[in-house]
């Protein structure tokens, strides 16, 4: 599904990733563990080149990236952020909308589907609140029915729970492992949180000094 | 494309210009005064062709000869001179006809005119309208020419401030053009700042950098029609309120058509929309640019 190999990024005369060879396979769960600045997230950004500028090869499904126009490649993930990233003046419906409307779907086509993951996550009856109104662990919900909606075969979150409380976030947790096994989803979870990797038994991948490696 | 998702489209853009009112709003009024003076200067040129028309044909030379000398011949003979390029008799006759309009409902004055003593006449053009003076100078000289009147000093006049008017009209469109442009440009490139955390969302999310700029685009476009609609309602107004008084006052001067007045209207629409469209096309490049 995904393979970085020798991927290096500097920042200026630091080196952020070097030489970092890493292989997640199509359906796989995996944590992607590391203290803040240890790079998690430039590799995540690497993925959905919102970073370009790197040396070595990162290869989605077989291509390398640079070869797949950027929208093309982010229609083949869910991307789902710490802060949501919802828009505050639509709906939830709206939000969840607006992946499939990118696809150049219809409404028609649209409304089954989010329907049914809104439903799935618990948040039917709240599909024309406005984000506002939402608790932090319903927006994140509506983040995960917005990264799903197109049935990508990689779902990429960039902490996911770390603006939420512990308990929230088990449960945004607990909702990401059953959608995995549901929709046979590979998902790459980025967290700082021993206590999530201690629930949630997966492959987990350490980042440390600009390496990563897979925790024993 | 189904009505709901014209309807979403339409709700985008509305929130769109509604985040950013003021400046939504000085573009539409910048674009409603550009069109609406634009319209207005369009409406005026096609309805008063005609007199422009009659106006030109009035500076020309008019030679007034003794009664004793044959016209003709002497229309002839000044046919062969290089600085006329017409000359043409003008009878008692055909001269009080061309005036008849001047005195309808007043006939009885265009009779005492009918019992006077009227000499036959030469109209001239001449070849260049700049040596008339001099040329006149000469004929004037001449025995068997009683007068000479040259040229139609009123007609000369407003040909010379419809050209002026012309002229500064169309410095006067393109600065008001340019400013409108100016301020969709402003406005569009406002709500690009607002919005670009809703750009970046729509992006990772997989949206080509077309269809994130489709709505703006829509939204210039929009601004554009909102504006124009207006101005064309105001050349409406301008042509019932004020041309059409004026028409039925100066019938042989005017002449606007129904026709002029809807051509005008829509190429009034069309121009501000692709106003507000070009200048959001281009306060959007950078977004293509950097996407």
């Amino acid at each position: 599904m995904i393979r970085l190999q020798d991927v290096s990024k500097l920042y200026g005369q630091r080196a952020i990733l070097q030489n970092l060879q890493f292989h997640l396979g199509a359906g796989e769960f995996a944590f992607l563990q590391g203290r803040s600045g240890s790079g998690k997230s430039t590799l995540l950004k690497l993925l959905y080149r919102d970073i370009e500028d790197f040396s070595g090869q990162i290869e989605i499904s077989g291509a390398p990236i640079r070869q797949i126009p950027k929208y093309e490649l982010r229609r083949q993930m869910g991307i789902i952020f710490q802060s949501f990233e919802l828009l505050e003046r639509k709906t939830v419906m709206e939000n969840v909308a607006l992946a499939g409307e990118v696809m150049g779907k219809t409404w028609e086509q649209i409304k089954p589907e989010a329907s049914r993951l809104l439903e799935r996550v618990g948040l039917k009856g709240l599909k024309d609140c406005f984000p506002k109104q939402l608790s932090g662990g319903e927006q994140q919900r509506v983040a995960i029915v917005r990264a799903l909606l197109n049935r990508p075969s990689l779902l990429l979150a960039d902490e996911p729970t770390g603006n939420l409380d512990n308990e929230t976030a088990l449960d945004v947790m607990r909702l990401l492992k059953e959608l995995h096994e549901e929709e046979q989803t590979a998902m790459l979870i980025v967290t700082h949180s021993d206590t999530l990797i201690e629930q949630f038994p997966a492959k987990t991948w350490v980042m440390e000094n600009g390496q990563v490696r897979e925790h024993e | 494309m189904n009505n709901q998702r014209v309807m979403y489209m339409l709700r985008d853009a509305r929130e769109g210009i509604m985040r950013n009112l003021g400046a939504a709003t000085s573009a539409a009024l910048l674009i409603f005064v550009a069109m609406a003076f634009c319209g207005i200067l369009l409406l005026v040129r096609l309805g008063v062709g005609d007199l422009m028309h009659y106006l030109e044909s009035q500076v020309t030379m008019k030679v007034y000869l003794d009664p004793s000398v044959d016209t003709e011949a002497v229309a002839k003979i000044l046919q062969n001179n290089s600085y006329v390029k017409t000359a043409e008799v003008e009878t008692k006759e055909q001269m009080l006809e061309r005036l008849s309009f001047f005195f309808t409902g007043r006939e009885h004055l265009l009779l005492s005119f009918q019992e006077s003593d009227i000499p036959d006449a030469i109209r001239l053009e001449l070849t260049d309208k700049s040596q008339m003076g001099l040329f006149a100078e000469q004929l004037g000289g001449m025995k068997e020419i009683i007068k000479v009147v040259y040229p139609q000093k009123f007609a000369e006049t407003i040909l010379k401030w419809s050209e002026q008017i012309n002229q500064y009209g169309i410095l006067l469109l393109a600065l008001f053009v340019i400013l409108a442009f100016g301020m969709v440009f402003i406005a569009m490139s406002l709500a690009l700042y607002q919005r670009r955390r809703e750009i970046r969302v729509r992006m990772l999310i997989g949206a080509k950098p077309a269809q994130v700029r489709g709505q703006f685009l829509f939204e210039g476009w929009l601004i554009g029609l909102i504006g124009s609609l207006l101005a064309a309602i105001v050349v409406y107004f301008f042509f019932t309120g004020l041309l059409v008084p004026l028409q039925l006052q100066f019938p042989f001067a005017l002449q606007f058509s129904m026709n002029g007045v809807y051509f005008t209207m829509v190429a009034v629409v069309v121009a501000g929309s692709l106003v507000g469209l070009a200048a959001s096309y281009v306060s959007t490049r950078k977004l293509i640019d950097h996407a």
